[in-house]
């Protein structure tokens, strides 16, 4: 739920980044770090293993401007994506505002991708959210390697809804800024 | 006050500031460096005392991480949560209470004050507290963003 201070003329938002493990969705957020001015973001904070697979959460917060005189502030989050700990990947649901699902386009990821969708369908569940109720877009991420399905095939089983989605290569940048504006923009649009 | 109508959370300039008057309070009486109330989902809603020696929304962000996770332990042993819990550093430690909203109510203190003395001050001023919270509650859940009021995104200049 979004956090509207009139007191400090502030709009805060919590953005989850959502998908399958080693989909790229910490990717993400390491390029958006890197490539945001310091006084536009803050510390990027990674709860992760020591083989830097994310544990609990990541979490980047970002200055995004004023808006007719609001503040607006974003807290992204990503989930941890192995399915053991899913646990932890309803905790950092809770009281979302937007959702980035990170789907990994490679062949092999094709039953994953499915089956974190419908994980993350189960989690909003539990608090009484829905695909139709939370504003979210897709990320077909890894467009770069070569045995992945085609744009087609994976709007056909993961973009039921037709919500924006975007090819990507996170690791080099390319789709991460699109899907963020989108994402924004999408949240944004729900509190007018 | 504080309003959850409609999805959102709306903080308003006259409920802030009895918060934060309480808040502000103790950290004067127990000589604490900062207290802090966040919302459930990691949200920062006041933050009193030497706030700038800190990232108050990160910090917001992994208390709220933290606490949460601590639910889980609590249905293992058969508890529906914990209610405070306590981290321990060499030179400041930090007090964390549950609210009765599931709002989180974080105290950071020096260790030269005893755990003891930030609890009992803490139990002292947390009825009002949740009052405070639980008037929100029970407010006229009106929609927090009017039309004429809403903030009409123009996201494409953020970027």
């Amino acid at each position: 739920m979004a956090l509207i201070n009139y007191a400090s003329r502030e709009i805060n938002c919590k953005i989850v980044y959502y998908g399958t493990g080693l989909g790229g969705k910490t990717t993400n957020l390491e390029y958006i770090f890197k490539q945001l001015a310091p006084g536009i973001r803050g510390e990027m904070i990674s709860l992760a293993t020591e083989t830097e697979r994310t544990l609990f959460f990541d979490f980047l917060p970002l200055d995004l401007g004023s808006v007719q005189g609001f503040k607006t502030k974003f807290s992204l989050y990503t989930v941890p994506g192995q399915v053991e700990y899913n646990a932890s990947r309803k905790l950092i649901l809770n009281g979302v505002d937007g959702i980035v699902f990170v789907a990994d386009s490679q062949k092999e990821k094709w039953e994953e991708n499915i089956e974190s969708l419908r994980n993350m369908e189960e989690n909003l569940a539990e608090y009484g959210l829905t695909l139709d109720s939370v504003p979210y877009v897709l990320q077909y991420n890894k467009r770069d390697l070569p045995n992945v399905n085609t744009y087609e095939e994976l709007e056909g089983v993961l973009n039921p809804r037709n919500v924006p989605s975007f090819e990507a290569v996170a690791v080099e940048g390319s789709g991460v800024f699109a899907t963020l504006k989108a994402v924004s923009k999408a949240v944004l649009n729900r509190l007018s | 006050m504080l309003n959850r109508g409609a999805g959102h959370l709306v903080i308003t300039e006259e409920g802030i500031r009895a918060i934060n008057n309480t808040l502000g309070n103790l950290v004067l009486d127990s000589g604490a460096k900062a207290a802090l109330i966040m919302e459930k989902s990691g949200q920062m809603i006041s933050a009193q005392g030497e706030t700038n020696a800190f990232d108050t929304m990160s910090l917001s962000a992994l208390i709220t991480g933290s606490f949460n996770s601590t639910k889980a332990i609590a249905s293992l042993l058969g508890e529906s949560e914990f209610k405070r819990m306590f981290q321990q550093g060499a030179n400041q430690s930090i007090f964390m209470f549950a609210l009765d909203s599931h709002d989180i109510l974080a105290v950071v203190f020096p260790n030269a004050i005893t755990v003891g003395k930030i609890k009992y001050k803490v139990e002292q001023i947390l009825d009002t507290l949740n009052a405070q919270v639980q008037a929100m509650y029970n407010s006229a859940p009106a929609a927090p963003l009017r039309a004429s009021q809403a903030p009409a995104p123009k996201i494409n200049d953020l970027f």
